[in-house]
């Protein structure tokens, strides 16, 4: 909710001064602190939205408007270090509970889980594969052409393969269809007023 | 392509987000419908594998590879709606984990990809399936289904005011045409690769109609000439003439004044969104609100009709 309430008042403050945007930096560095997360690597990492941001900016900026392109810049960036807060800092079963409280189609929230699961898994075994395909496709053509498409039918036919041997454990596990989760846990005092402390904030900074 | 947070201006990113969260609450509940237990791991792992297939580089020569996106594969392996949801998946794991993509855009991301873009792609290979063009079908899949993505992506960021010059915008849907193009040959040329491995495993075989002279299902007609419809209301605008019809040519010649003194102004004169100025996002946009509008109607006029036959009966 935090994190809505953060991008939801970053996206409104129409013209934001630099003082408006400093204050929401310095409260995702505070929170880096807090959840005792690397800053510095945080700041980093949160850069990869730069390119493409950086090249719509650009063009603002080449038709005039350079405030318009700086605010776009900037915001963008610190979304993007607003959901790498929130990511970071809330382990996956948390967001799954979250996700379902704020009514999330439980199916969608499943399938969300097990490929986020598997997808570490798979991208394992196609790099394995690239490095393989790099050492014997050679030059680019045709033959790559098909060399790749074989690649992605070999990979899919192993994630199909993973597929039913998972569905096979599941179902060995007393699986219904459902995957069960544990209820939403009540906030503590704690985080409860973190959480108030924080949409006060990103609400007061409309003010400055 | 991905939009991301504070692009979109708020009044567009909260009406596609409104507009989203019960697409996809119909899509998720339709999926669920169609699968049985065994579906839940298969629609996680294929939505890895698509995540995992997006790694892969085929190269397109020139220097230069491009990369599967995956929606119209998925469609022609786990039919549309599981299609949608697992990429509606993948989106929400992009904007969370990846930074690919706003969380506050996500509606735009997932209506222009996740559903308009696995639909679009999903009608023309299904249309041709069993026929002896359904490699024309696969590959105009993959390319429409881009292509929709990438047109619809730029209208919205033209509604919200990001201002791009005529020619950024020509540039921006050679580029998208490209990767159109590029879809389509990596999408036929995976599904048949998967095919040689794992036949029978695209849906697109599995038509209740097999024979190709029986008549077309009502629906699937029906979507197609809606999805047509839509296409051409946003990019045949791009290629219509602007010189003046036969009509007003002749008011021309006579000296007649054609528009002088109107009595009434419509909204959408002269098909241009006034708000948006006049340009291409002005006329693609008055030409698809008047597409809803007539859809609007006449469904609302089909639906009156048969509750009176019905009444009657």
């Amino acid at each position: 909710m935090l994190l809505l309430g953060f991008l939801i008042s970053l996206a409104l403050v129409r013209n934001a001064s630099a003082a408006q945007l400093s204050i929401y930096f310095i409260y995702l560095v505070l929170v880096f602190r807090a959840a005792k997360l690397p800053v510095l690597r945080m700041l980093w990492i949160s850069l990869i939205v730069v390119p493409f941001v950086g090249l719509f900016a650009l063009v603002i900026y080449l038709s005039g408007d350079v405030r318009r392109a700086l605010l776009i810049l900037t915001k963008s960036y610190l979304s993007a270090l607003a959901v790498m807060a929130c990511v970071s800092s809330t382990p996956l079963p948390r967001l799954v509970q979250a996700a379902r409280s704020l009514y999330m189609p439980a199916f969608l929230v499943e399938v969300t889980q097990l490929i986020y699961r598997y997808l570490f898994v798979l991208g394992g075994e196609i790099q394995m594969m690239r490095i393989a395909f790099s050492a014997r496709a050679g030059r680019p053509g045709r033959r790559a052409f098909q060399s790749a498409s074989g690649m992605v039918a070999v990979l899919f036919g192993r994630a199909y393969g993973k597929a039913t041997a998972v569905h096979s454990a599941m179902l060995s596990r007393a699986f219904t269809g459902t995957l069960n989760a544990s209820h939403p846990s009540a906030p503590s005092m704690s985080e409860f007023v973190a959480l108030i402390a924080g949409l006060s904030l990103v609400v007061a900074v409309h003010f400055v | 392509m991905h939009i991301p947070d504070n692009f979109l201006s708020p009044p567009v990113w909260a009406t596609l987000d409104c507009v989203a969260a019960p697409a996809v609450a119909i899509v998720s509940r339709r999926a669920q419908k169609s699968a049985n237990t065994g579906q839940l791991p298969l629609l996680g792992v294929l939505g890895a594998f698509v995540f995992a297939a997006q790694m892969v580089n085929f190269p397109v020569g020139i220097g230069t590879s491009g990369h599967l996106v995956g929606g119209t594969l998925l469609a022609c392996i786990i039919g549309p709606w599981a299609a949608a949801l697992v990429m509606t998946s993948i989106l929400v794991i992009q904007a969370l984990v990846f930074q690919d993509g706003g969380v506050l855009a996500l509606g735009a991301n997932v209506m222009n990809m996740a559903l308009l873009g696995v639909v679009a792609g999903y009608v023309p290979a299904r249309l041709l399936a069993r026929t002896k063009w359904s490699s024309l079908g696969i590959f105009g899949g993959g390319t429409v289904s881009v292509l929709v993505s990438g047109v619809l992506a730029l209208t919205e960021l033209r509604i919200s005011g990001i201002h791009m010059s005529s020619a950024m915008i020509d540039l921006s849907l050679v580029v998208f045409a490209v990767n159109a193009v590029i879809e389509g040959a990596i999408t036929l040329s995976a599904l048949r690769a998967i095919e040689r491995l794992k036949p029978g495993v695209s849906i697109l075989g599995e038509v209740r109609s097999p024979a190709f002279s029986r008549p077309r299902k009502l629906r699937t007609v029906a979507i197609a000439i809606a999805s047509t419809s839509v296409l051409i209301a946003a990019l045949g605008i791009a290629a219509g003439s602007s010189l003046p019809d036969g009509l007003e040519r002749l008011a021309l010649r006579l000296g007649i004044p054609f528009a002088a003194h109107p009595i009434f102004h419509a909204p959408l004169s002269d098909y241009y969104v006034r708000e948006l100025g006049l340009n291409w996002a002005s006329r693609a946009s008055a030409g698809l609100l008047g597409l809803i509008c007539i859809y609007a109607i006449c469904g609302l006029g089909s639906h009156l009709l048969g509750r009176s036959r019905r009444s009657y009966s």
